[in-house]
């Protein structure tokens, strides 16, 4: 019997998004969460005394060019090599396009496959063999498993492979495969990566997305780590999911649903908050408040959204200090009256306001509002307003967006400005 | 909609009070309240009753929150209605009127649209005076914009530039397009900051590859030269070792040759010389020492002989020791006895004086006969103080007798003088008691006095309110009044008479509508077609009969016709053409009645019905006439029942109330009577009790007049006097128990005195046998008498002392005697000689004597262990010398020779032969060390072939060479030291990554404060161009009304509102004068500009009233700034908008109120005051 460990899409020294730094932000306690989530799983390795380890590809980012990185990686490898652990590596789409891929000085007891064709490697003590082809450019179409051979008879085969399989949302397709092709190598253990959500695809033979080690967004919320397998009598005995992650990601919907009163709003989004606390396995959260449902509260809302982002802020800062990080507040109330009806009354505020929900939410719908946008891309970063960012001007949604928040903040602050008293 | 009633059941400090606003169509009604009565509440409380109790409230002080319950009633203007109650709660707060039972919130939506909530309904049909003042200033701060001051009248926000101006604000602080300062700005600075350092920080692959290659080329350059270090250094180390060594060599070359050079020696153990010289040296030390010992020896001899010890002396030693001793005790005692003889002498001459004063008849000699005396010390010294005692006590009870009966004196002097009154104080106390248990009569009687009168006045007021009844107050009670039952009946036949009345004129109106339809419908039948009756047919037949009869006449029978009977039948024609046509006519009624018979039978019964209705109506008529009649007849049956009561009578129904009222006012009279009467029978007691208690006042008091005092200072002055009596009583009584007292103390004194006296007699007779043998009188001072005996006692005291020394110095003499004897002794005993000397000097000569004879003997003892010494070492110095001798003779014969100057040369000889051996040892030794490891013969060869001149060069040259390999080699160490560390610096550092993460955050807060920027930007550019549109629409028709209202309101000082552009293009507000004159907001004084938004605020809300159901207007305190021709203009113009929908103003100024009774409204305007029903109207 032995254990191995399978993880993949590691993206050291890739920084985390989309978190804007506030003053009680506990930026310490979350500084270079992947190399930390690497050391766990080099920590763990070892812990479990582990045979080998397997990295399914995007071990760096494809832009990083920092060589530190490298050393980092080969440093950890050497801690594994003390305790006899090998390391078997393909390179993913991101590893293929980074030029410190094939520069690396690789540990003697870490190997990373061919680009150019399928290698295997015995291991005879262990009776196991392991296949595996790197990416040799970033972007393969091709069906890399067709160039698979078929399984060793009387050993335990592994393939490793970075693959989007048929396909999975959010994830670029490369060396686009089918269950069918895997299945067909008779492996008993397919160890893929790229997806950065866990996925046990198949069980016997198992084929399985381990995940990333560290979310790096909110779009990776939730635990991250990786799998760790018995092998027994040439089969799978067990599978474990170890949380590898240092700071968790998560994303909380608060319903605030008749809730009259800004006190009670902030009691909901700090039982909010101390629930996604209890189930983050003492981690620090960076955590993303969604704020719904019907209230007389949402003009205030969306009045003054700074003030409630200050307000959760401040109260995430009291609740759990240096281990808690509100990335954003999203305001997805509505009115507890229907507008609608707020409009059929003709006065002159009803008209007002009526007009001012007919506009449509194009940005050539408000005079002058492109020119600011204009400014404002002129004068910042255009990084700032990518894919990535929660501000894609490049995305016509997004302007949408704003004009329909900006519509609200402006009817919440008609009706709450001067009337309240 | 419209409020028509608010029930304040539970709210606040209200309960149960209801503010009924149903009064005119819509009409202003004025809510009036003094600062405490509510006035805000009650505004709070409408509020609250529409849109629902606050969950954090302050009216829930008097009534719980569960309590509070807020009714009342709204009206639409197609009239229906809408009862409701309000609790508080979260939800189901609407109840159905005057139950617990929940409402569907729905049904309210008719009435309040769903979408008006409490904030829009304050806003758009609220005003009050800080939102008129904010709506001032906002005029002069957007500086006239007229569009933002029509949209901010039109949607009730007064501060609508506050809202954009904070949006705007907030965007720029967010960012600035040009600035640095703003978030966004400033994040880009550290963002773009960050990316420095990234790429600072980043390592560059190609640059790991350079460094690392740089290092193993240093590495293999170093090794090589390292190489070359080695080779030339075996060159340098060989030219070194045969330079270090040739001296060495050189050097044993020659040891050799001297070693060949001494041939054959024996060698001699190396020691043997240092024997040989021991030896000789011991040998002539020995000799020295033993003829110095022998000197020594002679010198110890002489000295010994000439010493002198006196043994008899000696023998004698403790005793003579003994005698030394006793000596020093003698001479202490010679020295001490003069000085005790002088004490002696003194202390006898004051004996003997002291002796004189207490007995100068008795000698010094026989002063042992008075020792006996002494005995008695205690006994005088007791009577002594025994004495002084008892004359204290017989003092004390003398001065105390005096004390007691001066108290006695002054005690009686003052119950001579008190006087007992007479006056019987139980009597007073129980009248006092009797009046006090009465009560407060006299309040009572006032209390009584004033209900009396008040009821009386009641009763007045009740009786002239009565009406019909003009007799006194009194006369109504013997007023005898019908029965209700009486009344009931008239009242029941009254209106059975009214209501028969009531129907059969009823009736007759109905029957008589009925006829006059009948009519209408004939007369409109007829109009219609003139429908033919079968009376015309007959009509029309029996005229074609005529006229046939006269043809007849006149044709046929020819019989003569009169021409007045034709022309009378004829009308301007002849007879035959006429009948023809009558025949035609009758053919036609025939014809008709034939073709037309429905109007015709209509007809008919049209007729019928009107001739039946007249008859009905006749008969109704009659009925009537006796209804009539009936009730005269009633009418003169009732006034005679009130006819003796000269009353005049109403109907019976108000009768009855008036009857009710009656009852109730006999009632009230009776009220008044018995109070009346517990008046009097209270003023009856209050007199009674005066009597009795000004009775008993004159009793101890006449002087006072009693007459004109009330009741109270009656009693009160008697419970003083009865004070005062027990107090004078208390004090007399508490003297006279003083005096019993005292004469009790007096006898107990005497009788003290008395007993002192036999005391002090027995006392003087033990006195004189005390003092007895003293020499003294018998009436002698007991003090002087213990003096004297204290005199005795001290003469006693230094007799005795003087006689004690007088035994010492005897003794002291004693001892001397003996001492000399023992000394004169012990010298003939041993033959000393006494050559008259004294004892003392002998034992002194004695003792020192002896101290010599102990130093001669010791002397001698010393000297003789001396010479013992002396001998001893003789003797060793003899067997040295033996011995050196025996040793010099074996070392002889080990080196073969005969004498000892033969024998030092042999010594010499292998010591030289030794010396060499060693040295060459040595140079073998040197050269092993050296040679690095070759063998002699090696280094020999070595040196042989090396020319020996050319090494210091050679190796200076090699040494050169080598140092230069070596900086070079340290150089290059160096250099790959700092690759090294070059290397390890840059080891897996996150500088970058960090970096790059600081970067990732000023990127995320970019973005997310550009979300902020940008909606603040839209927010306020859509405002901007709204309230650019609502100007654009609504200006005309509104600033037209406004200026009416402005002109109004200002009391004409503006004559209306006129729009302009100002320089800027923008469309301004401005004033106008009656003069024409234009007055721009901020030209405007305070009070005319918060005057300017409520023409706005008025103008747009009576556009809007035009335009569907209405809402009530609801103004809190606007007045409060305006004067009273401001106000009363102001009220006008809500009266004015009162026509268009319901006005609620609530005030607490009562001038408001008095300002709003003359103006004349269509509308009306209602005053209500809160906390009182009352309503008019004016």
């Amino acid at each position: 019997m032995f254990k191995f460990i399978h993880a993949a899409d590691i993206h050291l020294d890739s920084p985390l998004r989309g978190l804007s730094r506030y003053e009680s932000a506990p930026a310490e306690s979350i500084r270079a969460a992947c190399r930390r989530a690497f050391e766990n799983l080099v920590d763990l390795a070892i812990e479990e005394e582990v045979a080998f380890v397997l990295l399914a590809g995007d071990l760096y980012d494809g832009d990083w060019k920092d060589y530190s990185t490298g050393i980092f990686l080969s440093k950890q490898m050497g801690r594994l090599g003390r305790h006899d652990i090998q390391v078997f590596s393909v390179s993913g789409n991101h590893d293929a396009a980074n030029r410190m891929t094939k520069s690396l000085d690789s540990p003697s007891n870490m190997r990373m496959f061919s680009s150019k064709k399928v290698e295997t490697v015995k291991l005879d003590d262990l009776g196991v063999a392991i296949h595996g082809r790197s990416f040799p450019t970033q972007h393969v179409d091709e069906n890399l498993v067709a160039g698979f051979c078929t399984a060793e008879k009387g050993l335990f085969n592994i393939g490793l492979l970075h693959t989007s399989l048929d396909g999975r949302e959010g994830h670029a397709n490369y060396a686009p495969c089918s269950l069918d092709d895997l299945r067909s190598k008779e492996y008993q253990y397919w160890a893929l990566g790229h997806i950065h959500k866990q996925e046990i695809v198949e069980e016997y033979p198992h084929v399985i997305f381990p995940g990333c080690i560290q979310g790096r967004h909110i779009r990776e919320a939730g635990a991250k780590g990786c799998v760790l397998v018995s092998v027994d009598d040439g089969a799978v005995s067990d599978i474990d999911r170890i949380s590898l992650d240092v700071l968790r990601w998560s994303l909380c919907d608060i319903d605030i649903t008749d809730v009259d009163e800004m006190r009670e709003v902030l009691e909901r989004v700090r039982k909010g908050i101390e629930q996604e606390k209890a189930s983050a396995e003492n981690r620090p959260l960076a955590m993303r408040i969604r704020l719904q449902g019907a209230t007389k509260k949402a003009d205030e809302i969306a009045a003054y959204p700074e003030k409630l982002d200050q307000q959760i802020k401040a109260l995430g800062a009291e609740i759990e200090g240096d281990d808690l990080w509100i990335e954003r507040i999203e305001n997805s109330t509505t009115r507890k009256l229907d507008l609608e009806s707020t409009l059929a009354d003709d006065n002159a505020m009803g008209r007002l306001l009526k007009e001012i929900l007919s506009i449509t939410n194009g940005n050539d719908d408000i005079d002058g509002l492109k020119d600011k946008i204009a400014e404002l891309r002129q004068k910042a970063p255009s990084e700032a307003f990518g894919d990535d960012s929660v501000l894609n001007l490049d995305d016509e949604q997004t302007v949408h967006r704003i004009v329909e928040e900006a519509k609200h903040m402006l009817i919440g602050r008609l009706l709450t400005v001067g009337g309240a008293k | 909609m419209r409020i028509d009633r608010l029930d304040l059941f539970a709210y606040g400090p209200f309960t149960d009070q209801s503010l009924d606003l149903t009064n005119g169509d819509s009409g202003l009604h004025l809510i009036y309240g003094d600062n405490e009565a509510g006035k805000s509440t009650s505004l709070r409380a409408l509020i609250a009753w529409l849109f629902g109790i606050p969950a954090r409230t302050n009216d829930s002080f008097l009534h719980s929150h569960s309590q509070l319950r807020i009714g009342g009633q709204l009206r639409l203007t197609d009239g229906s209605t809408l009862e409701f109650t309000r609790k508080k709660g979260n939800k189901d707060t609407l109840l159905m009127y005057g139950t617990n039972d929940p409402m569907d919130d729905g049904s309210l939506i008719p009435f309040i649209p769903a979408s008006i909530d409490e904030n829009l309904f304050t806003k758009l049909w609220g005003i009050d005076h800080e939102r008129l003042i904010a709506g001032g200033r906002e005029l002069l701060e957007q500086s006239g914009d007229l569009g933002q001051a029509l949209f901010s009248a039109a949607v009730g926000t007064a501060n609508l530039r506050e809202v954009l101006t904070a949006m705007q604000n907030g965007a720029d602080e967010i960012f600035k397009s040009r600035g640095s300062k703003s978030v966004i700005n400033q994040a880009i600075a550290i963002y773009k900051e960050a990316q420095k350092r990234i790429k600072e920080a980043t390592l560059p692959v190609s640059d790991w590859k350079k460094l690392q290659k740089d290092l193993s080329d240093t590495i293999a350059t170093i090794e090589k030269i390292e190489k070359d270090i080695e080779a030339k250094g075996k060159v340098k180390s060989r030219l070194e070792r045969v330079n270090r060594v040739k001296g060495a060599l050189a050097e044993r070359r020659s040891v050799l040759g001297r070693i060949e050079a001494l041939g054959q020696v024996d060698l001699m153990p190396e020691d043997s010389e240092e024997k040989r010289r021991t030896a000789s040296s011991n040998l002539q030390s020995a000799s020295e020492s033993k003829e110095r010992l022998e000197a020594k020896l002679l010198g110890l001899k002489e000295e010994s002989e000439s010493l002198i010890v006196r043994s008899d002396l000696l023998e004698n030693e403790e005793a003579i020791l003994v005698l030394h001793k006793e000596l020093g005790a003698v001479e202490k005692t010679l020295k001490d006895r003069p000085q005790q003889d002088g004490k002696r002498r003194l202390l006898r001459n004051e004996a003997e004086t002291l002796l004189k004063t207490v007995r100068p008849d008795v000698g010094l000699d026989q002063a042992d006969d008075l020792r006996p005396l002494l005995n008695n010390k205690k006994w005088i010294s007791g009577l002594a103080q025994k004495h002084s005692l008892l004359v204290q006590n017989k003092e004390q009870a003398e001065a105390s007798i005096k004390d007691i009966e001066d108290e006695r004196r002054s005690l009686q002097s003052e119950l001579d003088n008190s006087s007992e009154s007479d006056i019987d104080l139980k009597e007073l106390k129980a009248s006092i008691a009797a009046a006090r248990k009465a009560g407060n009569v006299e309040q009572r009687l006032a209390e009584a006095q004033k209900q009396a009168c008040d009821e009386n006045e009641a009763c007045q007021n009740e009786l002239a309110r009565l009406g019909r009844y003009t007799g006194s107050v009194d006369a109504v009670l013997k007023l005898s009044l019908p029965v209700s039952e009486t009344l009931d009946q008239f009242e029941k036949e009254n209106e059975a008479l009214s209501e028969e009345y009531k129907d059969t004129t009823r009736e007759e109106q109905e029957v008589d509508e009925e006829k006059r339809q009948a009519e209408q419908d004939l007369k409109a039948l007829l109009l219609q077609s003139d429908v033919p009756t079968l009376a015309d047919l007959e009509t029309s037949r029996d005229v074609r009969t005529t006229g046939w009869q006269l043809i007849k006449r006149k044709y046929i029978e020819q019989t003569e016709v009169v021409e007045n009977e034709i022309s009378e039948y004829v009308q301007d024609d002849d007879l035959p053409s006429t009948y023809e046509k009558k025949v035609e006519s009758a053919d036609h009624v025939s014809d008709r009645l034939r073709m037309e018979a429905d109007q015709v039978v209509k007809r008919a019964e049209l007729e019928s019905k009107i001739e039946t209705l007249q008859s009905r109506i006749d008969d109704l008529l009659g009925a009537l006439e006796n209804i009539r009649a009936r009730q005269n007849d009633f009418q003169a049956r009732w006034s005679a029942i009130w006819e003796p009561l000269k009353i005049e009578a109403g109907t019976p129904r108000e009768m009855k109330q008036w009857l009710l009222r009656v009852e109730n006012l006999i009632e009230k009279v009776q009220t008044a009577k018995r109070y009346s009467a517990n008046q009097q029978s209270l003023a009856e007691e209050c007199e009674q009790l005066k009597q009795t208690v000004s009775g008993q006042i004159s009793k101890f008091d006449s002087s006072t007049d009693t007459q004109d005092m009330s009741l109270e200072s009656l009693i009160s002055l008697c419970e003083q006097r009865v004070e005062e009596e027990e107090a004078i009583r208390e004090k007399r009584r508490q003297n006279e128990h003083l005096l019993k007292e005292s004469e009790i103390r007096l006898k107990r004194k005497k009788d003290e005195l008395k007993s002192v006296g036999v005391d002090l007699s027995s006392w003087k007779q033990e006195w004189i046998e005390a003092i007895e043998g003293l020499g003294l009188k018998e009436d002698v001072h007991p003090e002087h008498a213990t003096e004297t005996f204290d005199n005795l006692l001290s003469f006693f005291d230094k007799h005795d002392k003087s006689e004690d020394l007088r035994k010492r110095i005897y003794g002291m003499d004693q001892v001397k005697e003996k001492f000399d004897e023992k000394v004169f002794e012990f010298a003939d005993s041993i033959g000393v000689k006494r050559e008259g000397l004294e004892a003392s000097a002998i034992a002194a000569q004695l003792n020192s004597d002896l101290n010599m004879a102990r130093e001669a003997r010791a002397s001698l003892t010393k000297i003789e262990s001396q010479l013992k010494e002396i001998k001893q070492e003789i003797e060793n110095a003899d067997i040295t010398s033996r011995n050196s001798k025996e040793q010099l003779a074996a070392l002889r014969t080990q080196a073969k020779v005969e004498t000892d100057e033969e024998l030092v040369e042999a010594g010499e000889k292998s010591k030289n032969k030794r010396d060499l051996q060693k040295k060459l040892d040595m140079l073998d030794q040197e050269l092993n060390r050296n040679g690095d490891g070759l063998s002699i013969e090696e280094l020999e060869k070595e040196s042989e072939a090396s020319e020996t001149d050319a090494i210091e060069g050679e190796l200076e040259k090699v040494a050169g060479e080598l140092k230069a390999l070596h900086g070079e080699r340290d150089k290059l160490r160096d250099h790959r030291q700092t690759l090294q560390n070059e290397i390890n610096a840059k080891d897996g550092s996150a500088l970058a990554a960090n970096a790059s993460e600081d970067a990732e955050e000023h990127l995320a807060s970019i973005a997310s404060n550009a979300e902020q920027y940008l909606r603040l930007q839209a927010a306020a550019l859509i405002l901007e161009q709204r309230i650019e549109n609502f100007r654009k629409t609504n200006q005309a028709p509104v600033l037209a009304r406004a200026g009416e209202l402005f002109s109004k309101l200002t009391l004409g000082s503006y004559a209306g509102l006129r729009d302009e552009l100002d320089d800027k293009g923008n469309p301004i507000l401005l004033g106008v004068r009656p003069n024409d004159k234009e007055v721009t907001v901020d030209g405007m004084s305070d009070g005319s500009r918060d005057q300017l938004y409520l023409a706005l605020r008025l103008a747009t809300l009576e556009q809007h009233l035009s335009k569907g159901e209405p809402m009530p207007f609801v103004v809190d305190d606007i007045l409060i700034g305006f004067d009273d021709n401001r106000t009363r203009v102001c009220l006008e113009v809500l009266a004015e908008l009162a026509s268009s929908t319901q006005v609620l103003l609530f005030t607490h100024h009562r001038r408001v109120v008095e300002l709003s009774k003359p103006i004349d409204a269509k509308a009306g305007i209602f005053i209500h005051e809160i906390g009182s029903e009352n309503v008019t109207e004016s």
